[in-house]
């Protein structure tokens, strides 16, 4: 008999993603299985403020019974100036969990994410910071 | 201070019980897959081609990846490979370690036609990992590899320029590189920036050898994504005490304080 999947999570692609949505869905899609879990509500897309999300949280904040928001990649927290640490923080706050499913990286609350901070930091610092090669 | 002006060195291991455990592990594997009868490790490793012949490529290729599956869930491979060498993985990248999540095993039979093509690793990977080449048996000639070193390899590659003639930059290339004789015992570690490959074994033996890249992990990463191609090994002292003040700093910030 098939287990049934209990949590609810929230999807959001990464809008400069250049393959295909339906790419990003799966991939999403084996995170929220693997979480024991199913999508029921899927994130906008706004290309010109992709780089700081600003429309996640309000609408999480809106959103009832979710159990977490599963992004594609921890890079649509590093598009800014620096890593969007503050939105992980105010998202966690809410009491539901963050993951990234390229990553494979599941924060359930602020005590994962000490433990989990010196790899986001150091994939920001490795991956992000390109002046050395772009000046 | 390690000197890889080249672009590769050779090094003798460091404490050989850890090499020769990795070894064993993977050749009882290797003996359960492809049942192999000899527990001769280096007269079956050598002699591997004779034990498959007659194998199809299609059995032989599903076996092979099935080792490497079994290899990657079974062997504390990367543990074994950093004691093997430590001294010198330190030395090169420093106390702040990544490790690829999985140790790659390539098997060259005598004649077998599908030898490594000429390549280098960078920019897809990190121009800042070290690549390290572990053979299980005793590499010499063409069961060896080659490599062009680091000055040739920038020279090839300016040359190359708008012409973007393979052929040519393929022969100017086996024409600069040298082959490379690695024991058991010794690592080939080389630089991801440098031109690499391997020429049909026209030996009499089969090759056995491992790969596996380890990154400093502030280093530039290559376009690979490092948090999926790499997992953490080691954190140095000094790098988990920034990293909890930076914690701190960020839970004040947003007027949190730790449970």
């Amino acid at each position: 008999m098939k287990a049934k999947l209990k949590k609810s999570f929230y999807s959001c692609i990464d809008t400069f993603f250049e393959g295909t949505n339906a790419e990003q869905h799966d991939v999403i899609n084996t995170m929220a299985k693997k979480e024991n879990g199913k999508i029921i509500f899927y994130g906008a897309e706004d290309y010109f403020v992709a780089d700081s999300q600003p429309f996640i949280l309000p609408k999480l904040m809106r959103t009832k019974n979710i159990d977490g928001v599963i992004f594609f990649t921890l890079n649509q927290f590093c598009y800014s100036d620096s890593i969007n640490l503050k939105l992980l923080v105010n998202i966690l706050k809410l009491e539901i969990s963050v993951h990234f499913a390229r990553e494979a990286i599941t924060i359930k609350n602020l005590n994962d994410l000490k433990i989990k901070h010196l790899d986001l930091i150091a994939y920001y610092q490795a991956a992000f910071k390109k002046n050395i090669t772009n000046k | 201070m390690i000197d890889l002006h080249n672009g590769y060195f050779i090094k003798e291991c460091e404490q050989i019980e850890s090499l020769n455990s990795l070894r064993l592990q993977v050749f009882n594997l290797i003996r359960k897959e492809f049942n192999i009868e000899s527990n001769d490790v280096e007269y079956a490793l050598n002699h591997f081609h004779e034990y498959v012949h007659g194998m199809s490529d299609t059995d032989f290729n599903e076996k092979r990846m099935l080792l490497m599956k079994n290899i990657n869930e079974n062997i504390n491979f990367k543990e074994l490979i950093f004691n093997s060498f430590k001294n010198t993985i330190l030395g090169l990248l420093g106390p702040d370690l990544l490790v690829q999540k999985n140790c790659n095993i390539v098997i060259q039979r005598p004649n077998d036609n599908n030898p490594s093509e000429l390549h280098r690793d960078a920019p897809s990977h990190s121009s800042y990992e070290v690549v390290i080449w572990i053979p299980l048996v005793d590499c010499f000639k063409t069961k060896a590899m080659y490599l062009v070193n680091h000055k040739s390899t920038q020279e090839l590659y300016d040359n190359l320029g708008d012409s973007q003639d393979w052929e040519q930059f393929e022969a100017d290339a086996i024409d600069k590189s040298s082959m490379v004789p690695v024991n058991f015992g010794e690592a080939l570690f080389f630089s991801t920036a440098v031109l690499h490959g391997s020429h049909v074994n026209k030996e009499s033996e089969t090759r056995f050898s491992l790969n596996i890249r380890f990154k400093n992990i502030f280093s530039p990463s290559g376009l690979k994504n490092q948090l999926q191609y790499f997992e953490n090994f080691l954190v140095s002292d000094l790098v988990k005490i920034g990293s909890e003040l930076d914690f701190k700093k960020l839970l004040a910030q947003n007027k949190l304080n730790e449970s």
